[in-house]
């Protein structure tokens, strides 16, 4: 708790006053008495009354620093645990500052009737606006009947006191169907590798599957902090790296699919796995007093904040949400850890306003960038390289 | 899984409806079947690990994990009730339990909606614990404890296991004791008692005392087949504490009892006995059982105080901290 510059000068190193904008003082006593000495409050006291303003002090501070105390750029440290569970097919525990989520992944079989067309089930279904996309998924009279991949996420666990229990609320649905939709976007599982086929017909190309293995990836979240995106989407990477499925093959004596516990059954994912990273932009309103508590004064810079957390959240007026990639050449793999690899940005979600500048931007991407990089990393320390493509 | 009207509020898997894997008895490998009992004395419980304050927005919360079992609790409140007309005046506060599987946690998928098993622990786990809570001391105020099961142990492989008969799948599924889940959910009951009275701890809600959760299993030796129909007298009973799911070889489980405890007033706050013990011999065997539930419950007492001792001592050397350093106390 120290250099928090609040309104006025300080008046002592560590001991600063917040003066409501009041020029006259709020007294009733005749003129010419010795004005009261202005409203004063703790820190943590302001930081309830006023959070925005509270904020703001802290990153107009040089150098801008967050009332975490971490820099703008700077996100928090994340911890990945995979395959911890016992049931699930593969799991991920992912823990980012008081964010903590669980992801498993399971297995189940999909078996295909004689008349099915196994190509609905390979091909991810572009919903191009999640306006669109929501009326089919979710709208009263459309099929929403989902494909092999079951993203879902978990909020009804006491994970925060301002998540109510019960049914998933806006925020769990919005969050489900942003992950769904980056599985979508970006070809996350190689579809056609969760096929089962007979193995008598198998080194005929163009038999069909008899079934698929349809996964559903869960994510509980344990701890609510702010940025639950980023957390659950490499946790879900993470699990699904981790995800091994015992070797299924339809039976033909038997007509249905049987299961061998002793080997294996792929999941091909893509070559180069995608990793999102969130950013809230914050207004720094140059004006004092009253117009700075409102936030009517203008707007005249807002501030990118990496890897918010739930307080940050709150006061942000745009998020931008940048989905990236490590391109890595097979010649790569020894220089796993060389700073200067390439990535590449495969999406990028902006909500909110107008403020943020196409040069913020630009440097975001580079931050989604590094972040990336060590996701990758950590990951790849896992040892969890095994089953990539 | 017959499809059903869709899960409006979630994302959903095909229309086809997807079952379980089911595995041939032939390929499974030997390792699905663990003794894990064999290695540890029957008077002695697993290992416990517990840990409080780990979510940090919510007013209290633990984790608890023995061997499989892995669960989380967090407590909400107290807060004041919703102001509606319909709520009525609450002289004490509301407790409500909630225990909810991840859908992951077992060995068949759990869906989001509660099931009647979960459903059944939540009342359980509230009645173990409501006559803990000093709750006159919270007017019109609920207090709600969330439990969510990560990781349990269950029935196992057998559920979806295809045994094989002379080259022809046997399509009924065998189980070696029927009463297997049951004792599944005593165990997880066991565990969300011990953790939620550390999570009720962590929130500084006041209690007459924390309760522990104890298990028992009294075992007999199996017969092969049904010729000794009749269980003599001079069976020799075993009772474990903390038994495992699955009972060790050659062993028949006859009865569980789960139990919450409050080992400083020497109160049960919570009972419950499945399976069948005869009363031929008087109320001897129920007894011994009791009593060795109490001591599995007085043991993981041990872990629960130094839980909550470990917080108490978090919290004090934080205020010691602060106060050195955090002195931001202002005026102008």
């Amino acid at each position: 708790m120290t250099g928090t510059a609040f309104d006025s000068i300080p008046t002592d190193t560590n001991k600063y006053v917040y003066q409501m904008a009041s020029p006259a003082p709020m007294s009733l006593e005749p003129h010419g008495h010795i004005p009261k000495p202005p409203l004063t409050f703790s820190t943590s006291l302001f930081r309830h009354i006023s959070p925005t303003l509270f904020l703001q002090r802290h990153l107009l501070q040089n150098p801008p620093t967050r009332p975490n105390g971490r820099q703008p750029h700077q996100y928090r440290d994340f911890t990945l645990t995979t395959n911890s569970l016992s049931h699930a097919h593969g799991s991920a525990v992912v823990r980012t500052g008081d964010t903590a989520v669980v992801c498993g992944v399971r297995g189940e079989i999909l078996e295909l009737a004689p008349g099915d067309d196994p190509s609905r089930f390979e091909t991810y279904h572009h919903s191009s606006t999640s306006a669109v996309h929501s009326y089919g998924s979710r709208g009263s009279g459309g099929a929403s009947w989902g494909e092999l991949i079951t993203i879902n996420v978990e909020l009804s666990t006491g994970c925060s006191k301002k998540y109510p229990l019960g049914p998933p609320g806006t925020l769990a649905q919005a969050l489900s169907d942003q992950l769904r939709e980056l599985a979508v976007v970006s070809k996350l599982v190689n579809l056609s590798s969760l096929g089962i086929y007979n193995p008598e017909e198998r080194h005929d190309p163009t038999v069909k599957p008899r079934g698929y293995w349809c996964l559903y990836i869960d994510v509980l979240c344990i701890s609510l902090d702010g940025n639950l995106l980023d957390a659950a989407w490499y946790a879900i990477v993470a699990a699904l790296v981790s995800a091994k499925l015992p070797k299924a093959s339809w039976s033909q004596a038997e007509e249905r699919i049987f299961c061998d516990g002793s080997s294996h059954h792929p999941i091909l994912l893509r070559r180069s796995l995608p990793f999102v990273t969130t950013f809230a932009v914050v207004p720094i309103c140059e004006s004092t007093g009253m117009d700075a508590i409102r936030c009517s004064g203008n707007i005249s810079t807002c501030i990118v904040l990496n890897d918010p957390d739930s307080y940050e959240e709150e006061e942000a007026i745009e998020t931008l949400a940048v989905l990236s990639t490590v391109v890595c050449e097979d010649s790569d793999v020894d220089q796993i850890n060389a700073p200067s690899m390439r990535t590449r940005v495969e999406k990028i979600e902006k909500t909110g306003g107008w403020n943020l500048e196409e040069s913020q931007i630009i440097h975001c991407t580079h931050l989604a960038a590094a972040k990336t990089r060590d996701y990758d990393r950590v990951l790849l320390r896992e040892g969890l390289d095994a089953v990539q493509i | 899984m017959a499809a059903k009207a869709p899960d409006r509020r979630r994302n959903n898997p095909p229309s086809h409806g997807t079952n379980p894997p089911v595995f041939l008895s032939t390929s499974l490998p030997s390792s699905t079947i663990k003794p894990e009992q064999a290695s540890r004395p029957p008077n002695e419980i697993r290992k416990i690990f517990l840990r409080t304050g780990l979510v940090s927005s919510v007013t209290g919360s633990s984790f608890l994990e023995i061997a499989p079992l892995k669960l989380s609790v967090s407590v909400l409140g107290p807060r004041p009730l919703p102001r509606t007309s319909t709520t009525p005046f609450a002289a004490q506060a509301i407790l409500t339990t909630e225990v909810k599987f991840a859908p992951f946690a077992s060995t068949v998928r759990r869906g989001y909606l509660r099931d009647s098993s979960e459903r059944d622990l939540g009342s359980r786990l509230y009645q173990s614990l409501v006559g803990a809570i000093r709750r006159e001391l919270y007017p019109k105020s609920r207090i709600e404890v969330v439990v969510t099961i990560l990781d349990s142990e269950d029935e196992g492989d057998e559920v979806n296991t295809v045994y094989m008969e002379e080259g022809k799948a046997a399509f009924e599924p065998t189980f070696r004791d029927a009463g297997r889940a049951e004792r599944a959910l005593g165990v997880v009951l066991a565990g969300c008692i011990t953790a939620a009275s550390a999570a009720l701890a962590d929130a500084g809600i006041e209690m007459y005392d924390l309760v522990s959760g104890g298990v028992s299993t009294v075992l007999v030796d199996q017969f092969d087949g049904k010729g000794k129909g009749k269980e003599g007298d001079s069976e020799k009973r075993l009772y474990v504490r903390d038994p495992a799911i699955a009972p060790p070889e050659g062993k028949k489980p006859l009865a569980t009892c789960v139990l919450g405890y409050m080992a400083a007033r020497d109160e049960i706050s919570e009972l419950w006995i499945l399976g069948k013990l005869g009363t031929k011999n008087g109320t001897a065997e129920m007894e011994e059982l009791v009593d060795e539930a109490i001591a599995a419950a007085r043991s993981s007492r041990g872990v629960l105080n130094e839980a909550a001792k470990e917080r108490v001592q978090f919290i004090v050397d934080k205020a010691q901290s602060t106060t050195q350093t955090d002195d931001t106390e202002m005026t102008g």
